[in-house]
């Protein structure tokens, strides 16, 4: 191999068919004289263009369908000649300098083209360099050239991560196993399930019980997971009824009041609200207002007036406080229902937070556009993140995630797109150039990723996602099976 | 039809190929800078220019006749070669060259393509080898004359393996192109040997010739006897102006002088009642260019070639121009 151009952070290094260079694999252009080396991620892969080299395919185009016969070439130069037909420009990214065997991201130098080598960097050496899966390990799979990747658990720790791509190109496969790991470490975990599919975790392929049984908790709101009004509190019911419901503040302020007088005489339910607001002297435009919304949340089935149904959050986080999922199954409800849950989820666990009664919550939010409001979205990567509630995005809409949590990610798991829209959205992402995602990212294979951020050291690596010990399927009914 | 294999190739090219690269081991080979799209060497003799004696128009249309085709079958075979230079050693030049020979049958083209066969030629394998003398001065002279007795000895080597076929070459049937030997050969196999040069240029009263250009059909004008006595002294040929399709292409084309005037003109109906006209060229010899040509490409892998196999290390020549006035000095 050898270098031929540097453009900004674009390198192009000429190669023969013969060397087996892929999409995301690195290489290293050693310059002898400085001591110095860049340290280049292949993007692209393409022909190099020779002079004459139009004709030379012309010809063949022109000859070989109406013209047959044999070639004597007794120096064998054929081989050549089709050798340099298929010489390639590999077209890379330099990702850091490396000096005295230590990275840098000092790259404005030039390294040398006639004393510079260029070289394939292994896996393993990479790894090395990277210094990748020291501290906690958390193996998500394997490089090209099947070396196994551990990733470092901290590298997940204090931050934003988003798992995009296309549908079943492996994402709820990816979230699956970093959950698993966080709970080896002993990290809390919440799920927001919307497909039902993670709450077989606890279950092996067969579906026996595996050692993350016991630490798996599915709570299934209005079956086992109910909670009471006064449980749920006053700030919390009135983000559901403002945010969720829609409530006007003038009708709120006036709710809060019902509240208060309800409380002082009265052991709270809704029942007992809606006749306080019944016989109150309202006016009727509020009081229509108070009462549709306090029989939806009713009707919802969510909220329950026996206090022995209660199902207390801070109760089934100390259940898995040692390490262990609490996965939301919301599946099954209706969309204005699966954003009262989440509201008050959310609510809670914040509430939590910044009592400590839980140093930090991991929180995995499959498609959250369906059930999370606005607002929620600046909260998460800011307020939220401060106090320890850790958040992963997972979906297949790249576009349903706000451009501003694309500029906060800090580690990015990116599966195959091939829509051109798609690709635009996640070029927002300000951890690598938006030509090396849009070139990788659009020829990934299925369960392949491109992982760059805290986690991969600020390196964009291709990962070959593992496969998981658990049972992974979600309830999808399906008619032929 | 014709027998390709290499049994019958002359031995004298392959083993000069061997013999001659092999001795260039660890050798410097200076190449040009930037690789031409065709061919760069300026052959002797192969842009003709053709003045007729003082004829008037009228008298020129007179001698024109048209022909029609003659569709009894016979196979139309195309011969053309291609040597290109590769670069210069301190004793001599590296030269290709490749061969081609496309027949017609009643089916399809065919072909047998030799080559690229490299050669090394100092003095010393000019004179042992081919029994040339080389020209000190000019190294491109010295690779036309190369490139003419190569070409005589592939088209002997066509037309010893050949029978009752129409043969075709590239460029003119003169003392300096074709030996008088191969022609004897292809009558005793009973072969017509015709060549089109696409380079000759024919002037009459200064102006060129227009003559044959409204007609419609093919038709021919036969030129010898308006051709000076020195030209048909190196003429081994009929030589005609060709129009052989509707195109307004004109061609010099030479027919073996053996024959007889009708038998030429014969051999001219059969050629257009047997193959293709694109433009007024034959399709056997179109493909014999385009399959013999020595692309870019295959110059640079040549010179791959020798670099890996050989150890020789290519040197670029110094530019003065360039180097004194930039990108004024013509890149």
């Amino acid at each position: 191999m050898k270098l031929f151009k540097k453009e900004d952070e674009t390198i192009q290094i000429l190669c023969f068919p013969d060397e087996d260079v892929r999409k995301g694999d690195y290489l290293m252009v050693e310059d002898f004289r400085s001591g110095r080396s860049l340290l280049v991620q292949v993007i692209d892969i393409r022909f190099a263009n020779f002079p004459g080299l139009m004709e030379d395919l012309l010809r063949d185009e022109l000859t070989e369908k109406i013209v047959f016969g044999d070639d004597f070439d007794p120096l064998g130069l054929e081989t050549q000649i089709t050798l340099l037909r298929d010489v390639r420009i590999l077209l890379g990214k330099i990702r850091c300098s490396i000096e005295d065997g230590k990275l840098n991201m000092n790259i404005s130098w030039l390294p040398s083209r006639t004393h510079s080598r260029v070289y394939k960097v292994d896996a393993l050496r990479l790894v090395e360099l990277l210094k990748l899966g020291k501290k906690r390990p958390l193996k998500i799979g394997e490089m090209n050239g099947g070396l196994e990747l551990a990733i470092d658990v901290d590298g997940l720790d204090g931050g934003l991560t988003i798992i995009t791509g296309r549908k079943g190109t492996g994402k709820s496969h990816l979230s699956k196993l970093l959950i698993l790991g966080l709970v080896e470490y002993g990290a809390p975990c919440v799920v927001f399930d919307v497909n039902g599919e993670y709450v077989n975790l606890g279950l092996d392929k067969n579906g026996e019980k595996n050692k993350y049984y016991e630490r798996i908790v599915v709570l299934e709101p209005t079956k086992n997971f109910k909670i009471t009004l006064n449980y749920a509190g006053k700030h919390i019911l009135a983000n559901i009824l403002t945010y969720t419901l829609g409530l006007p503040q003038t009708s709120l302020r006036e709710f809060f009041r019902v509240w208060d007088e309800t409380i002082q005489t009265n052991h709270l339910t809704i029942k007992k609200i809606v006749e306080r607001v019944k016989v109150s002297n309202l006016h009727e435009h509020i009081k229509e207002a108070l009462l549709s919304r306090l029989y939806t949340l009713e009707r919802s089935g969510f909220f329950t007036d026996e206090e022995f149904k209660l199902v207390r959050v801070e109760d089934v986080l100390g259940r898995v406080s040692g390490g262990g999922v609490i996965v939301l199954n919301l599946s099954r409800l209706p969309n204005l229902e699966r954003k009262i849950v989440v509201e008050f989820m959310l609510g809670k666990l914040v509430e939590l937070l910044k009592r400590w009664f839980v140093k930090a919550i991991f929180l995995f939010a499959e498609e959250a556009h369906l059930y999370l409001r606005e607002t929620y979205w600046e909260d998460i990567v800011t307020r939220m993140r401060h106090l320890g509630l850790f958040t992963f995005f997972i979906t297949n809409q790249p576009d349903s995630i706000h451009e501003d949590i694309y500029r906060q990610v800090d580690t990015f798991f990116l599966f195959n797109f091939k829509n051109e829209n798609d690709l635009n959205t996640i070029t927002k992402v300000s951890k690598v150039d938006s030509e090396s995602m849009k070139s990788i990212t659009y020829s990934l294979e299925p369960y392949h990723c491109l992982a760059v951020g805290q986690a991969t050291k600020e390196i964009p690596l291709i990962i070959k996602v593992k496969e998981l010990p658990v049972k992974t399927m979600g309830e999808t009914r399906k008619f032929f099976s | 039809m014709f027998n390709p294999w290499m049994d019958f190739f002359p031995e004298n090219l392959v083993n000069l190929s061997f013999e001659s690269i092999h001795g260039l081991k660890g050798e410097k080979l200076e190449v040009e800078g930037l690789i031409r799209s065709e061919e760069t060497l300026n052959l002797e003799g192969e842009t003709e220019t053709l003045n007729l004696k003082t004829f008037k128009k009228e008298d020129l249309e007179k001698r024109v006749f048209e022909i029609s085709p003659l569709n009894d079958y016979v196979t139309v075979v195309g011969v053309d070669i291609s040597l290109r230079k590769i670069g210069n050693t301190k004793n001599g030049v590296v030269c290709a060259f490749r061969g081609t020979v496309v027949w017609k049958d009643e089916y399809a083209y065919h072909y047998t393509r030799y080559g690229p066969l490299l050669y090394h030629l100092t003095e010393n394998h000019a004179k042992t080898v081919f029994g040339l003398k080389f020209d000190g001065g000019n190294p491109n002279h010295n690779l036309g004359k190369i490139q003419f007795f190569v070409e005589k000895v592939f088209q002997k080597h066509v037309l010893r393996n050949l029978k009752n076929s129409i043969v075709l070459f590239d460029g003119c049937l003169s003392t300096q192109m074709v030996n008088v030997e191969t022609l004897n050969l292809a009558r005793k196999n009973n072969n017509r040997v015709l060549a089109f040069a696409k380079k000759s240029r024919l002037y009459s009263w200064s102006e060129p010739l227009k003559v044959l250009r409204e007609k419609f059909s093919p038709c021919i004008l036969c030129l010898n006897d308006l051709l000076s006595e020195s030209f048909k002294s190196t003429c081994l040929g009929w030589v005609f102006l060709a129009k052989l399709s509707k195109e307004n292409f004109l061609f010099r084309l030479d027919v073996d002088k053996t024959l007889a005037l009708d038998e030429a003109v014969q051999t001219v109906r059969r050629l257009i009642g047997n193959e293709h006209f694109h433009h007024g060229y034959p399709e056997t010899l179109r493909i014999a260019h385009s399959l013999s040509i020595l692309t870019r490409v295959e110059v640079i892998a040549i010179q791959r070639f020798l670099t890996e196999k050989l150890g020789i290390k290519i040197l670029r020549p110094e530019n003065h121009r360039r180097m004194l006035f930039g990108p004024f000095g013509g890149w």
